[in-house]
């Protein structure tokens, strides 16, 4: 299939959901079967080689009818569509930013981070999104499921691993949209743990945008923020709202800044950490207001990816870190912090 | 829940299977949001959620209007939560927190197509500021049957709903109060409610007695229905008989302002649509499960009542009780 000149051409303008995943013949490991896909075993060989990414066949991507309109940016000719992705296992919603005119320059996939870290960081991701569109990129983001507006899980228990299978399906299906564009992820904060741990699969460039160092550290800095809300809740309030990572590590599933987090979610992520190698591909780490031992940890791992041949970019925006939603108003988009790191990001993904 | 064959069974939470994302055109806009639609028959309602504002997003905290959406079309409502103009997935700039702006627009145009396309009855379900413009927008479209606000600062509505201002943001002069006198709800309210007549006398009287404001500098005083375009609010929506629920936390600090003031403030007959219930919970922000789930029994009350009651411009089939 040859790539489209025309965004018409590949954009869900007239979709509601595209199906992928069981209905293209993978398993729910994401391993596709020659009987069920219609690929050839070599091409299957070399995507288990990849680690059981299914790249899928654009034809083998079931397709329901429904109507659902975007819109098109009349200043900079960009378009944006929201579209249900079926995993075979509950439904990922998903955005797809589309540029202007001709084959986008590369696919950028959005990861965002988890809990209160969604709303606070929601329009900055999007703004993003407008940005690279407006510079040819193709760019998708993305709810996991059990969060925001996808479906939620058969067990209601997000983790790692399920992170990680909604990021891979939106890759295949924009990859299955745009064969041989260059690939990009771009995690936050904990999406940039997921983002990290699946560059060997999908072949991509990386973004790591206000990182954490691992799951514990999430967990550790989250903890810390529920209990400085509860400083300043009422007692009615903070009898409702503890829980601390200790109590997580103990098994306990607690509430943190007004969202349940499961036992088996902390302990799914939070044995999750930035990896050791990152081979020698382009990674830009944007560190936004980190300090202290995370930021010497951080330090180290660049180092050690760069002594294997990445090429790791480091910059610094000195905003404040936000855990959740401030009390003050200021539309995020007129934030000079916003436009510091949207700038920074889409200057590195696309100059 | 009744089927269509007649036989009854337990309602079923829909799932994103039952859901379309949209982008509605609002003015100059695009607003995103999730319609929902029932898992079984059609009970003509339809719940238009809508968030807080900036820093939120279409499913608000935790997922909350995603989860009552499902919970609700399992009830056979359809639902749409929305992203206001420049939150969430929406097109636009949220720059100005102005109720009149761009942010009614926003809830016009969901109210018009859920009415258009899904349900009859619209029951508006919102949180504080969000609460804010979905009050004022229903005072002004027939298509609105009931409200749910939670958190809402009513106190600002003395400054036009916008926070920005102190000072009033509509300073009332003759033409204009000539103008809401004659119209036709006002007239009827004249006609029909002694109370309203004994309110209005003393407002009038209040009114000529009473220096001139000095603009939009001068301190904010207390709430003073004379002087607010709220009590008018309140006076549409009753002369439609739409309920409105308002469900405070007693520490959130939308309702430590109003106590400021001297407490909710004072709309006359209007009262009599007005409900409003006060909980030990902090229900501001929805921070807490707690609170979620405060929230979460309320909507559904709201919503069950006004299926009940049959709330005006309901002119499709109810389902068997």
């Amino acid at each position: 299939m040859t790539t489209p000149e025309s965004p018409a051409q590949f954009q869900p303008a007239h979709l509601d959901f595209v199906s992928v995943g069981s209905h293209a013949g993978a398993d729910e490991s994401g391993v596709a079967e020659p009987a069920r896909t219609g690929l050839d075993r070599k091409r299957i060989f070399a995507l288990q080689a990849k680690g059981g990414l299914v790249v899928l066949d654009p034809a083998a991507i079931h397709v329901a009818a429904g109507a659902t309109d975007g819109w098109v940016d009349p200043q900079s000719g960009t378009s944006e569509h929201a579209m249900f992705l079926d995993t075979g296992n509950g439904r990922i919603i998903t955005f797809v930013h589309s540029p202007a005119r001709h084959a986008p320059r590369a696919l950028v996939t959005i990861c965002g981070s988890l809990f209160e870290d969604l709303h606070v960081n929601y329009r900055t991701e999007l703004l993003l999104a407008r940005e690279l569109a407006r510079r040819g990129c193709a760019v998708l983001r993305l709810h996991y499921r059990q969060t925001g507006n996808s479906d939620d899980l058969a067990d209601d228990i997000l983790t790692f691993e399920s992170m990680s299978r909604d990021v891979l399906t939106a890759v295949a299906w924009a990859q299955g949209q745009h064969p041989g564009a260059p690939v990009v992820l771009c995690g936050f904060r904990m999406g940039g743990l997921v983002a990290a741990s699946l560059v060997d699969r999908a072949d991509a460039s990386l973004v790591l945008w206000a990182p954490v160092i691992s799951g514990v550290e999430y967990f550790r800095r989250l903890s810390r923020a529920s209990r400085l809300a509860g400083v300043r809740a009422t007692a009615a309030d903070r009898s409702t709202s503890g829980g601390t990572e200790s109590d997580l590590r103990d098994g306990q599933s607690v509430e943190l800044l007004g969202h349940r987090v499961h036992a088996a979610t902390y302990s799914s992520l939070s044995a999750h950490e930035l990896p050791v190698q990152i081979g020698q591909r382009p990674v830009l780490i944007l560190e936004v207001g980190l300090s202290g031992s995370a930021a010497n940890e951080l330090s180290q791992a660049t180092s050690r990816w760069r002594g294997s041949g990445a090429a790791v970019s480091t910059q610094r925006i000195s905003a404040r870190q936000q855990w959740f939603v401030p009390d003050k108003w200021e539309p995020e988009d007129s934030r000079p912090e916003t436009g510091a790191i949207v700038s920074a990001i889409a200057d590195w993904v696309s100059p | 829940v009744t089927r269509a064959s007649g036989q009854r069974s337990l309602p079923s939470v829909a799932t994103a299977e039952n859901e379309v994302p949209v982008y509605l055109p609002s003015g100059a806009e695009h607003i995103f949001g999730v319609l929902t639609t029932p898992t079984g028959p059609a009970s003509g309602t339809a719940v238009l959620f809508l968030h807080a504002g900036e820093q939120n997003l279409s499913c608000h905290r935790n997922r909350l209007w995603a989860r009552l959406a499902r919970e609700l079309a399992g009830l056979g409502h359809h639902s749409l939560r929305l992203d206001f103009h420049g939150s969430g997935d929406s097109s636009g700039v949220l720059a100005d927190r102005d109720v009149f702006g761009q942010a009614q627009t926003d809830v016009r145009s969901a109210v018009d197509w859920l009415h258009e396309n899904y349900a009859q009855r619209i029951v508006l379900v919102a949180t504080c500021w969000g609460a804010l413009v979905g009050l004022v927008t229903a005072a002004g479209s027939d298509k609105v049957v009931r409200l749910g606000l939670v958190s809402p600062p009513l106190r600002v509505l003395q400054t036009g709903g916008s926070p920005d201002q102190r000072g009033l943001r509509r300073q009332e002069n003759l033409w204009a109060a000539v103008r809401a006198a004659a119209r036709i709800q006002v007239v009827q309210l004249l006609i029909s409610r002694p109370d309203y007549r004994r309110w209005a006398l003393a407002r009038l009287g209040r009114r000529v007695l009473r220096r001139p404001a000095t603009g939009a500098s001068s301190p904010a005083a207390t709430f003073q229905p004379a002087s607010s375009f709220g009590h008018e609010m309140f006076a549409t929506l009753a002369s439609r008989e739409v309920s409105v629920h308002v469900l405070f936390g007693e520490h959130d600090r939308t309702w430590l302002g109003l106590q400021e003031q001297g407490g909710l403030p004072d709309v006359g007959p209007a009262a009599a649509v007005l409900d409003v219930s006060v909980t030990p919970v902090s229900v501001h922000g929805l921070g807490t499960l707690l609170a979620q789930d405060v929230v979460r029994q309320h909507v559904l009350d709201w919503v069950s009542r006004a299926v009940l009651s049959g709330d005006p411009g309901d002119d499709r089939p109810q389902p068997a009780p």
